[in-house]
């Protein structure tokens, strides 16, 4: 037999070899440019621009947390991201990658398999005192396999929930730059009884729905500030507010009705009937300094902060109620609303330099609507959907809050989509902070 | 005569007739107005007679008019908006654009849009029936979190232009159909808000083969953002993966087109939801 020369045989291997590592059909782009680097582009060929993508809900896997009370520590999070209307959360029983022998890291390619854009894995420790270890990692598969957020909790088990809560805020953190309120809480009113309304703040999600007004007499119009639970109480003789730290002490009173708080800065801002019409008031924080604000002879009330040293109230002064600003001076009273006969309950928020203002509008009955206050664009959040109203934002602008005939409070993208319910039962006058 | 006096706003004579001084000012009242307006047009005349002359007034100036033209609305403005409800992409009827890949339309020259308008009979015609496969891929395709308002798309080939144009001329309308062809079906997640998307861009360098399809292509120019390059990756991986032919250049484009490298940049403004 023939022996081939070494050479030849060299060549044949080489070429053996090259034919083995050439990249196969689907997979062209060899090792991309390290971000900042450029390769350089064709000599005198036009760039064809693309632009106007679509917009897609980020894809994120979350499987259960490993260690005991995995499953429904990380319910909170698949709750919490699936509810801000960004994410789509995958299903997991969709989930591929062997998560044993994974841990607390990801093998890229098995969640690449489900379509998955972003992973979260944890483990739970329990130690000897009852007390948690938590470790959480999120993995963005387009930032290779290095967590894009590391984050341990220790603590006792009633916070595993707030854990949970702020890793969502740290994810959305790092994926906009902003972080994200699912530690924040509702309050509202609630009729229990003839002659009897409670107020309740509520984890935003629904969990550890708590009573803070005094157990009688009917208690409304709450809102969040320094002190608690700001809240009106009805009495034999008019109205008064205190809050939950009070004691019951009355913070604000006066003749006739004063109600509906809402702190701004170090004030804090009511209705009140005091000089025989409803006008609005502002006052210290334990409620000396009262000065009227509006002096009109139509109907003002509902006044609630509006960001920048400007307030938002409800106006009957041109015939019907209507939404207005004004400063907390008092000064710069103009009128936000110009459609439909009956807009209150308003609530505002500012986001990305845009205002929006929403409103309870009746539209063939209660409906919840936003106006942006720059383009004046209106948009309609629900529709053949029950009565609808008193609107409440989130802290981040992201969600918006509100009450439905349908069964309860329900929360939904400031665009009206994503409708979930979250609190069951009556509500009214919602505040989230 | 009957006087309407509802309508007649003249002041009314005082119980009784008219006194005879009253009607006697009335008559050289009414004599000495003719008499001056008479005066006032034969004043011209009278200067010339003496020798004066009068200048006669400019000619009007005659602007150009626009006519205003106002939208007729469909219902009272002042009235609150109803709210937009979200298309189901449920019909099987309805053309899909989502992956391009799945396009089994025979003719890669024409779009397939999804829009509430009438597409053209021709293309219509020539459009392969739905299988049951087929409406099953498109569901799946166009099946999101919650439904999402249905936009209208761009139409290749709209003599009315297309969505996101920005010329008031036409331009080369390969090379609108060549873009479109990149554009459908490229995602950005939501999670990239509207003013960090706004700066975002990323160039690849495509090789489209004899056969119309992609035979290579990389990122040539990064934009720094993971996310934003994984979707333009995403894009050209699909439409490589699925083999699908780019719209057929004219003849007189082929060499600019086929064959060599092109690039391409991705660009994440103006991005729909």
């Amino acid at each position: 037999m023939t022996r081939l020369p070494a050479v030849l045989a060299l060549a044949l291997g080489a070429l053996l070899v090259g034919l083995t590592v050439r990249p196969s059909a689907g997979q062209s782009e060899p090792t991309p440019p390290a971000a900042g680097e450029e390769e350089p582009l064709p000599e005198g060929v036009p760039v064809i621009e693309v632009d106007a993508p679509e917009r897609a809900l980020y894809k994120i896997a979350i499987p259960n947390l490993r260690g005991s009370g995995g499953a429904p520590a990380a319910e909170v999070i698949r709750n919490d991201l699936r509810l801000v209307s960004l994410f789509d959360v995958l299903d997991a029983r969709s989930f591929v990658a062997n998560l044993e022998s994974e841990g607390l890291g990801i093998t890229p390619g098995s969640w690449a398999t489900v379509g998955a854009q972003g992973v979260v894995k944890g483990e739970i420790q329990r130690a000897s005192s009852g007390r948690l270890r938590v470790e959480m990692r999120f993995y963005q598969l387009a930032e290779g396999t290095s967590p894009s957020l590391s984050k341990s909790y220790r603590g006792p088990p009633q916070q595993l929930r707030g854990f949970m809560h702020d890793f969502a805020n740290e994810i959305l953190r790092v994926l906009t730059g902003e972080a994200g309120a699912f530690d924040s809480r509702i309050v509202f009113a609630r009729r229990v009884g003839p002659g009897r309304k409670d107020v309740y703040v509520a984890s935003w999600d629904g969990a550890s729905v708590s009573r803070v007004s005094e157990p009688n007499g009917v208690n409304m119009l709450p809102n969040f500030g320094p002190g608690g639970i700001w809240y009106s109480r009805l009495t034999e003789t008019g109205m008064f507010i205190t809050h939950s730290r009070a004691g019951g002490r009355r913070i604000i009173d006066g003749d006739g009705l004063n109600m509906g708080p809402t702190v701004c800065g170090n004030r804090v801002f009511f209705t009140s009937t005091r000089d025989g019409n409803s006008e609005i008031y502002g006052a210290a924080l334990d409620g000396s300094g009262v000065r009227r604000i509006t002096n009109h002879p139509a109907i003002d009330v509902s006044p609630t902060c509006a960001g920048g040293g400007k307030l938002a109230f409800v106006s009957t002064r041109h015939g019907s109620p209507q939404i207005f600003m004004m400063s907390t001076s008092g000064a710069g009273v103009r009128r936000v609303t110009y459609r439909g006969s009956h807009n209150q309950t308003p609530a505002v928020c500012t986001r990305n330099g845009q205002t929006l203002v929403a409103f309870t509008g009746r539209s063939s009955g209660l409906d919840i609507f936003t106006v942006n206050l720059a383009t004046q664009e209106y948009t309609r959040l629900t529709q053949g959907q029950g009565s609808n109203k008193d609107p409440a934002f989130s802290p981040d602008c992201r969600m918006l809050a509100f009450w439905s005939s349908r069964g309860g409070v329900y929360v939904s993208s400031p665009e009206g989509l994503n409708h979930n319910l979250v609190i069951r039962g009556a509500a009214e006058t919602l505040r989230w902070r | 005569m009957f006087v309407d006096h509802a309508l007649d706003h003249r002041p009314r004579a005082p119980a009784g007739s008219v006194g005879a001084i009253e009607a006697v000012g009335g008559v050289a009242m009414s004599v000495l107005g003719a008499l001056g307006l008479a005066g006032l047009a034969l004043l011209p005349e009278a200067f010339a007679a003496l020798g004066l002359e009068v200048t006669p007034p400019p000619p009007p100036v005659i602007e150009d008019v626009i006519a205003a033209e106002f939208v007729q609305l469909g219902r009272p403005f002042d009235e609150l908006p109803n709210r937009e409800v979200p298309q189901l992409a449920t019909n099987d009827e309805e053309p899909v654009v989502a992956d391009a890949a799945q396009v089994e339309d025979p003719d890669p020259g024409v779009a397939v849009s999804e829009t509430a308008e009438p597409r053209p009979t021709e293309a219509r015609e020539r459009r392969p029936p739905p299988s049951r496969t087929r409406s099953l891929e498109d569901l799946l395709t166009r099946s999101e979190a919650f439904a999402e308002i249905a936009e209208a798309r761009e139409r290749e080939g709209e003599a009315d232009g297309i969505e996101g144009g920005t010329r008031n001329v036409e331009g080369d309308p390969y090379a609108g159909r060549f873009q479109a062809f990149f554009r459908r079906g490229w995602s950005v997640p939501t999670t990239l808000a509207e003013g960090v998307l706004e700066g975002l861009r990323a160039t690849v360098v495509v090789r489209i083969g004899e056969d119309l399809r992609i035979a290579s292509w990389r990122l040539a120019t990064p934009s720094g953002n993971g996310e934003f390059d994984a979707s333009v990756r995403a894009q050209l991986t699909r439409l490589e993966q699925g083999g699908v032919q780019i719209p057929e250049p004219p003849l007189e484009s082929l060499a600019d087109y086929v064959g060599r490298d092109r690039p391409i940049r991705f660009l994440g403004r103006n991005a729909r939801r």
